[in-house]
């Protein structure tokens, strides 16, 4: 490790796992404040600004992908005035501004492509209410490849417990 | 181009191109990255606005987020420097 950055990251310490992963539900999720237990410990360790700050967004992908040519044709239709209106959640002409400009930026010849991340953040948050409302307000929760099948995963090392168990 | 009419039309650019609507509150004077109306790309979006809308160009020194945080020091440093200029 002579010649390179190690990144060591205290919360993928094994026994940091372990020990949270024992902890009731609501020590970590307490209604909707996240990281209950965490900000608990944190107190006077830590600035409260920190501690109290907002999340800070990160929706994929990037939305470009939505924006330029070539996007799925169900984003002019969810993202469509009478869609907009239909959902009633979103300023209409204030939901149509911020599509229209990232679709302009997507499309300006010679742009890099640079969304700001309060628009990318935008744009993605929109859409998806947007597809939510189709899906499982307007719609019956069917994908169009059929009605989504719930699975529960469960790998090899949780199999081997449950085995051990059972 | 009066300050006056610097400030309008970079309020009328804000609020049409951050803020999408007629309806939220927008001050002259308030903090524009503090209250979240413009981020980091943003301010190059507002920058490349003003360089075409007043006909400036802005030196590296010069971007710094003092003289762009609010619709006010915005209207004052491009007034300052329009008037450097002709000197």
């Amino acid at each position: 490790m002579a010649h390179s950055v190690e990144g060591r990251f205290p919360f993928l310490d094994s026994d940091v796992m372990e020990f949270c992963n024992g902890l009731p539900p609501l020590y970590k999720l307490a209604g909707l404040n996240e990281k209950f237990i965490l900000k608990r410990a944190s107190k006077g360790r830590v600035p409260e600004s920190i501690i109290h700050r907002p999340k800070q967004p990160y929706r994929a992908p990037d939305a470009v992908s939505f924006a330029e040519k070539g996007a799925p044709a169900y984003v002019e239709e969810v993202l469509s005035e009478g869609a907009l209106r239909d959902a009633g959640l979103f300023d209409v002409g204030a939901a149509r501004g911020l599509y229209e400009k990232c679709r302009k930026r997507a499309g300006d010849a010679g742009n890099e492509l640079v969304f700001s991340n309060t628009d990318n953040m935008g744009l993605v948050g929109l859409l998806s209410t947007q597809l939510l409302h189709r899906e499982f307000i307007r719609g019956d929760g069917s994908a169009p490849g059929g009605k989504i099948e719930y699975k529960t995963l469960i790998d090899r090392v949780q199999f081997q417990q449950l085995q051990g168990t059972a | 181009m009066t300050q006056d009419e610097v400030r309008a039309k970079v309020h009328q650019f804000i609020r049409k191109n951050f803020l999408f609507d007629e309806k939220t509150p927008l001050a002259d004077d308030q903090s524009l990255l503090g209250s979240g109306v413009v981020d980091s790309t943003g301010i190059l979006e507002l920058i490349a606005f003003l360089e075409e809308t007043c006909r400036v160009k802005f030196e590296d020194s010069e971007l710094v987020a003092d003289n762009f945080d609010s619709i006010d020091k915005i209207a004052a440093f491009i007034m300052a420097k329009l008037s450097r200029e002709k000197v």
